[in-house]
């Protein structure tokens, strides 16, 4: 981060203001910003800088922007095989989950949103919604929700605290996908929050057989390679880390 | 329907990173209107085109990808090669330009001969002064790939370079 020169880039600055770099930049960056008071004044100006503009931004939003979603009024189209859904629930592995988190026992196959939390506080939680290729109606996914080949899937997380998210399928035969992250070698930073949309969709073809999609999220980056290599479903999330399953089921015709 | 996605709402992700955008532009082209169209364009690429984003580990990565690009090919223009010349060297003669001035436009002057992927890499490495761990992040590549994108533009400076000699002699 610093091999260069004195002080942090431009880049790490930016992306330290907005919670968006990981792993070993962000562990340098952070090391730095504790001994180096330029730095920590940039970052500062940064954010503020950051703040004026997105007032600025709410005050008077630009006309060519305005009320447009990302991708039009279809969902991004990134991914294969998601060929009917249930709900899911996202539940902690972790001895010792952050405060507020819900501990649900283990999804299985069958689906069943949001299912066996038990502990108090706020929930953490994914919800898909799904958009017919059809009539273009936007449904939010709940159990046995059958989807056809052409609709587009979104998934949106709640969690209590900022962590890092990874999401993995694993079709019938075996096969594993990584959906989320796009490349990288780690699973990516996931702000905490109600709602928040992870930045990608998945455009469902006609592969046949059921996918069990699995959610993780963790307090710090894991790496990917485990999470997708190896003919057996992974054993379950990584110690200090939440997951929940997803099974797409295809819809009869 | 309970609710609508909000998968990626554009004005959401301008509200948070417009700001960061415009930082962007305005450092590499100099000129506030210049970055204002940058700006723009990029985040109408991401209403568009969001496919782009998909190879890299976090908005801002994609972000600086993004803006760098298209201030690179705004370089190319002539026009704009030519103001950003007259306002960045011309001073440079002078000693009253910031080094980013000359190596911007050493950047600029080789561009036609780099492909994209490296002149973006000799803009984040010579202009920026980003680490190859830093580049390596945004490009979602090893840091030997920097390395070696890095050596390709040496060549192709080296090469410029002499084919001017011997056009000059």
């Amino acid at each position: 981060m610093t091999a260069r020169g004195q002080h942090l880039s431009q880049f790490a600055i930016d992306a330290v203001a907005v919670g968006q770099l990981d792993g070993a930049l962000r562990s340098t960056a952070e090391q730095h910003l504790a001994g180096c008071g330029a730095c920590r004044d940039r970052l500062e100006a940064t954010r503020a800088d950051d703040a004026a503009v997105a007032a600025a931004v709410a005050s008077a939003p630009p006309a060519w922007l305005e009320a447009r979603p990302v991708g039009g009024p279809a969902l991004r189209d990134r991914r294969r095989r998601w060929l009917g859904a249930s709900g899911l629930g996202l539940g902690l592995a972790d001895p010792a989950p952050p405060d507020g988190v819900r501990t649900p026992g283990k999804t299985g196959g069958g689906g069943g949103g949001g299912r066996a939390t038990s502990a108090k506080g706020p929930t953490l939680s994914v919800v898909a919604h799904v958009q017919r290729a059809a009539s273009g109606a936007v449904l939010e996914l709940e159990e046995d929700v059958a989807v056809e080949p052409g609709d587009r899937v979104q998934l949106s997380y709640t969690a209590p605290e900022a962590g890092f998210v990874a999401v993995v399928g694993r079709d019938q035969a075996g096969h594993v996908t990584l959906y989320y992250p796009a490349g990288g070698t780690a699973s990516a930073p996931a702000a905490a929050g109600t709602g928040i949309p992870l930045p990608f969709s998945i455009e469902l073809d006609a592969a046949p057989g059921d996918e069990i999609v699995q959610v993780i999220w963790c307090r710090d980056p894991v790496p990917l390679a485990p999470l997708t290599n190896g003919p057996a479903p992974p054993p379950g999330p990584p110690a200090r880390c939440a997951a929940a399953e997803l099974r797409l089921v295809r819809s009869s015709p | 329907m309970k609710r609508p996605p909000e998968p990626l709402d554009a004005g959401e992700l301008y509200r948070r990173h417009a700001g960061t955008a415009l930082r962007r532009a305005r450092w590499l082209l100099a000129s506030e209107e210049d970055a204002r169209e940058a700006v723009q364009h990029v985040f109408l690429e991401v209403v568009e085109h969001p496919q782009q984003m998909d190879r890299f580990p976090s908005f801002v990565a994609w972000l600086y990808s993004a803006i760098t690009h298209f201030c690179l090919n705004q370089l190319r223009n002539t026009r704009t090669r030519a103001r950003l010349l007259a306002v960045a060297v011309a001073p440079a003669g002078a000693r009253a330009a910031p080094a980013r001035g000359e190596a911007l436009a050493a950047a600029a002057q080789l561009l036609d001969r780099l492909e994209p992927e490296v002149a973006e890499v000799v803009v984040y490495h010579h202009v920026d002064e980003m680490t190859h761990d830093e580049i390596a992040h945004i490009l979602g590549c090893s840091r030997r790939h920097v390395g070696n994108l890095l050596a390709r533009a040496r060549v192709s400076i080296a090469a410029a370079a002499r084919a001017e000699e011997e056009r000059v002699a």
